[in-house]
């Protein structure tokens, strides 16, 4: 039931945020994204991302666990990063370090997640 | 201000959210490392894992900053795992050991010295050793890990020097049954086919693998064929279900140590419903039975398994699979275009590994499921060069370079002229295999051991038993590593030892590949390949015993430079001179031509020509293998030259249902199994130093199934007791329907003294490939708290 609930103000929480999101994002000059992600304790550290985002961002965890990165166990961290170098956003050479051919084939001016949906994975022209 | 982990959560819920209703992120600049702005690329090979994928080191003003896969490479076409995406952080990690290390006795602190003093105390304590109690009295104990040239260059210097064949590595803990699988079934050695095959295969019977955390490239190739076609069945047998199982059409869930009855019983199956294949039978194989392979007939093996019925087997196998599980999953390998099977862990560390080996392959040459695309029995490897280093190139105890039996005098005679040596140089007797060599340790007969590149005090089974021996005065112990490990911790003398992409070398993967990495990167402080290491101490053994012939061990190695020139060299002593002829002939596959090829060449490759080709992708097919047409006996497309069967034909092998040598009891009611998580490697020494990896997975934790968990008051995270007649780990719980009932599965990485599985785990071994059996044993569980907070441990 506590789960429940939790996943219910997640969801609120997240419809508000989303509304909020585009104050919150350009409220400031740009940053790093390494200061994106809050600070955590050493031991909070020891948990892993997935652990939180299960309850935190359940959907975000369900499309990539359903996605050929879940199936295959590419972990949040291989993309994001770890704390000291945590970045929201996914660099091109993050991609790269796997889709090296890719980035030849691919708009050489476009982040990589401008086509391919983050979590899902999917382009934006796929339909399955 | 330190934010809350709600506040965290909050974040990462809008975050998220944003990303997934499509609002844009903004594109930072600086966040764009592309591949231009770095200086070099340095090409290479994987440092972990058996798969052998083909990778780039990126480095910036002479600092490496990233890894990334290589898209033309045939192993890997481009992915890497986690693991491959970040081991650069190895090689400029503040705790890589920078000084040789020393102390007099075990107890002492040890003081930084001087290589030379460290090489003269390492020769020293060889010599004496063997002056006083004889050449058995020293041993080497190497890896997978190692580069060939290192393999080889230390099972020389052991056995033509000092006369010993006391040589092996940790392949032992995790490829002996297989070795003697393929002797036994194929008579020779290592997989027929390719990882080329997986996209051909239309069946995959995957068993005793967690393939998708332990070789997740692979099972990411097994995912896409899966995916892309999906008629393609996939079977995953295993007491366990893992990742690996999100993939299956069928997962076979049986109580550990009932395989061998599975496998018997498709078998069964096949051969009632008259799927076996007649003609290849004919054509191509014998069969054998008891210890001494005795010949047998198709109709005594036919009657051999048949009280092997699906309904027997489903009975043995606990319940869990039906009859009709059996026959369907028997209908699939058989009928399909192609199958291939994958093994890996859970089938070699067994009390029966070998018989278990043998049992997978019977099913293959039954149906004649090999030799065609998509068709293979492909044992997976664990370590980057257990096959290229050490069951090629002379690193077991039994196995000369090129996969000469020691016992055998032709086969040494062969090794001692190439190496310029006396015949009857190489002692006849096979030296100490793993478990007898740290055996010995324990009784007193190993005076002086050298420990290359692995961690035995946490990889033993029951290693509390064997780091008594290891602690204490009497064994003088050489460790070489790039990092602590608890194994250190025993040492007398511990050698920094450059790390990959600090030195030099070939390794060579599973499917036969061999491929080159060279140095890009200074090794820190004063750390050594061990080529040169191992030349040194031999220059000074040669001294100490007035011994020409280790000197003559030497000789062709003396004076070249150790980055390039002196690797080069061992390769090509062992290439051009000891695999002529033998069928991991690799006379064509020289630096120069490895310095070309994307992704290195498989053997045989006789000739450079060929090698510039790629090699050997399926073993035994004329028109595919030089060696099958120059081999060829006959008029058959298939000519089966391995060294170990002369009568030239694939054998079936009767082999019965045995329990595993530890069965739970009233006192011991619980299977223990353990295997590998995907973000760790071995021991940890270097996944456990990359933050990204030791967050994923801090502490191992124990898997146990829901209902046993009901039925013993577990909740998820308590800390739970673990204890076997050997020893006792407290692990955090973990409750989910992974293991089957009856069964706890736990991992062996945790350094951490009261983590470390292997204490726990059991020390019976094969009787013929002498490959413990981790995978098994029996243990009693008892929740002691609720759920503690707990950190990682690192040797330091």
């Amino acid at each position: 039931m506590k789960r429940n609930i939790t996943g219910i103000a997640h969801g609120l929480l997240a419809v508000v945020l989303i509304a909020l999101y585009p104050c919150l994002v350009w409220s400031g000059p740009a940053k790093s994204s390494k200061q994106v992600h809050p600070e955590l304790s050493k031991q909070e550290k020891y948990i892993d991302c997935a652990q939180c985002h299960t309850e935190a961002t359940p959907q975000v965890h369900q499309e990539w666990f359903a996605s050929l990165h879940g199936l295959a166990m590419v972990k949040c961290y291989q993309c994001h990063g770890t704390f000291e170098t945590f970045r929201v956003t996914p660099t091109r050479q993050d991609c790269a370090s796997c889709h090296e051919n890719m980035m030849k084939k691919c708009p050489q001016d476009k982040a990589c997640w401008q086509c391919h949906i983050p979590h899902t994975f999917k382009t934006k022209t796929t339909k399955k | 201000m330190a934010q809350t982990r709600r506040d965290f959560l909050k974040m990462t819920a809008a975050l998220s959210a944003a990303s997934f209703v499509g609002v844009q992120l903004p594109l930072q600049e600086q966040q764009l490392a592309h591949a231009k702005d770095a200086e070099a690329w340095h090409r290479g090979t994987c440092r972990l894992c058996g798969v052998g994928c083909r990778l780039e080191l990126g480095m910036k003003d002479g600092v490496p900053f990233a890894l990334r896969g290589v898209a033309d490479a045939r192993t890997n076409y481009g992915f890497l795992c986690m693991k491959g995406m970040h081991f650069w952080q190895c090689l400029g990690h503040k705790e890589r050991l920078k000084k040789p290390l020393y102390r007099a006795k075990k107890s002492d602190p040890f003081k930084e010295i001087s290589w030379d003093k460290a090489l003269d105390i390492a020769a020293s304590q060889f010599a004496d050793a063997v002056k006083k109690n004889g050449p058995n009295s020293v041993a080497y104990y190497g890896s997978g890990q190692c580069l060939t040239e290192e393999t080889y260059l230390f099972q020389k210097i052991m056995r033509g020097g000092l006369q010993t064949n006391n040589v092996d590595g940790n392949p032992r803990l995790c490829m002996a049954s297989a070795v003697g699988g393929y002797l036994g079934s194929f008579g020779a050695d290592e997989p027929i086919g390719s990882y080329a095959d997986l996209e051909k295969a239309h069946c995959f019977f995957i068993i005793g693998s967690n393939t998708a955390e332990a070789h997740p490239v692979l099972f990411r190739r097994i995912m896409r064929r899966k995916l892309d076609n999906p008629e393609v069945k996939v079977i995953n047998a295993d007491p366990r279900v893992s990742q690996t199982s999100r993939i299956a059409d069928k997962h076979l869930q049986f109580k550990p140590g009932t395989d061998l009855s599975l496998l018997n019983a498709m078998a069964n199956v096949i051969i009632e419903e008259k799927l076996h294949d007649q003609a290849f039978l004919t054509n191509y194989v014998a069969f054998k039975q008891g210890k001494e392979g005795q010949d047998a007939s198709f109709e005594e093996y036919a009657k051999f398994v048949a009280p092997y019925t699906p309904e027997a087997a489903a009975k043995t196998c606990g319940g869990k699979i039906t009859a009709e599980d059996i026959r369907q999953v028997a209908r699939w390998f058989a009928t399909s275009k192609g199958t291939m099977s994958l093994w890996c862990m859970g089938i070699n560390q067994r009390k029966q590994g070998v018989w278990a080996n043998n049992l997978i392959h019977n099913l293959h040459i039954l149906t004649g499921q090999l030799l065609k695309e998509g068709a293979d029995s492909f044992s997976l490897t664990g370590q980057p060069n257990a096959c290229g280093g050490v069951r090629e190139a002379g690193g077991l105890c039994h196995i000369l370079p090129g996969h000469r039996p020691v016992e055998k005098e032709k086969m040494r005679n062969q090794v001692e002229e190439a190496w310029g040596v006396p015949l009857g140089r190489i002692p006849a007797e096979p030296g100490m295999h793993t478990m007898s060599m740290f055996t010995g340790i324990n009784e007193g007969k190993i005076k002086a051991i050298w420990i290359n590149c692995t961690s035995p005090a946490q990889s033993l089974p029951n290693c509390n038993l064997y780091n008594k021996g290891l602690a204490t005065d009497d064994c003088f112990t050489i460790c070489t590593d790039i990092f602590k490990t608890r194994t250190t911790e025993f040492a007398n003398l511990i050698l920094p030892a450059a790390f990959h992409f600090e030195k030099t070398g070939v390794y060579g993967c599973t499917e036969r590949r061999q491929q080159l990495t060279r140095k890009a990167v200074k090794a820190p402080g004063e750390a050594k390949p061990e080529v040169w290491i191992a030349r040194e101490w031999a220059k000074r053994l040669a001294a100490k015993l007035n011994d020409p012939v280790i000197a003559q061990c030497i000789k062709p190695f003396e004076g070249l430079e150790e980055d390039f020139a002196l690797p080069q060299a061992i390769w090509d002593e062992y290439t051009q001179k000891l695999t002529k002829g033998r069928d991991n002939d690799l006379r064509g596959v020289s630096y120069a031509v490895l310095a070309r090829m994307a992704d290195g060449v498989q053997w045989p490759a006789p000739t450079e020509e060929f090698a510039l080709t790629g090699g050997t992708a399926k073993k035994f097919v004329k028109g595919i293998d030089p060696m099958a047409d120059s081999e060829s006996k006959n008029d058959l497309p298939y000519q089966f030259y391995g060294p170990a069967h002369e009568d030239r034909k694939l054998w079936i092998w009767l082999r019965p249902q045995a329990d595993p040598s530890e069965i739970p009891d009233a006192e011991y009611p619980f299977y223990l199994s353990t295997g590998r998580i995907i973000d760790h490697w071995h021991t940890m020494s270097m996944t456990g130093r990359i933050p990204e990896l030791l967050r994923a997975n801090p502490h191992a934790f124990v898997e146990i199934n829901p209902k046993d968990a009901e039925k013993l008051g577990i909740k998820p995270g308590d800390m739970i007791e673990i204890t076997s007649r050997r020893g006792t780990n407290v692990l955090p719980a973990k409750v989910y329907e992974g293991p089957i009932e009856g069964t706890v599965f736990a991992y062996w990485h945790d350094q951490e003294a009261n983590r470390m599985i292997n204490k726990v785990t059991k020390d019976d071994y094969d009787p013929s490939a002498k490959e413990p059996e981790f995978k098994i044993c029996a243990v009693k569980i008892k929740r002691i708290s609720g759920p503690k907070p707990l950190t990682p441990f690192i040797v330091s």
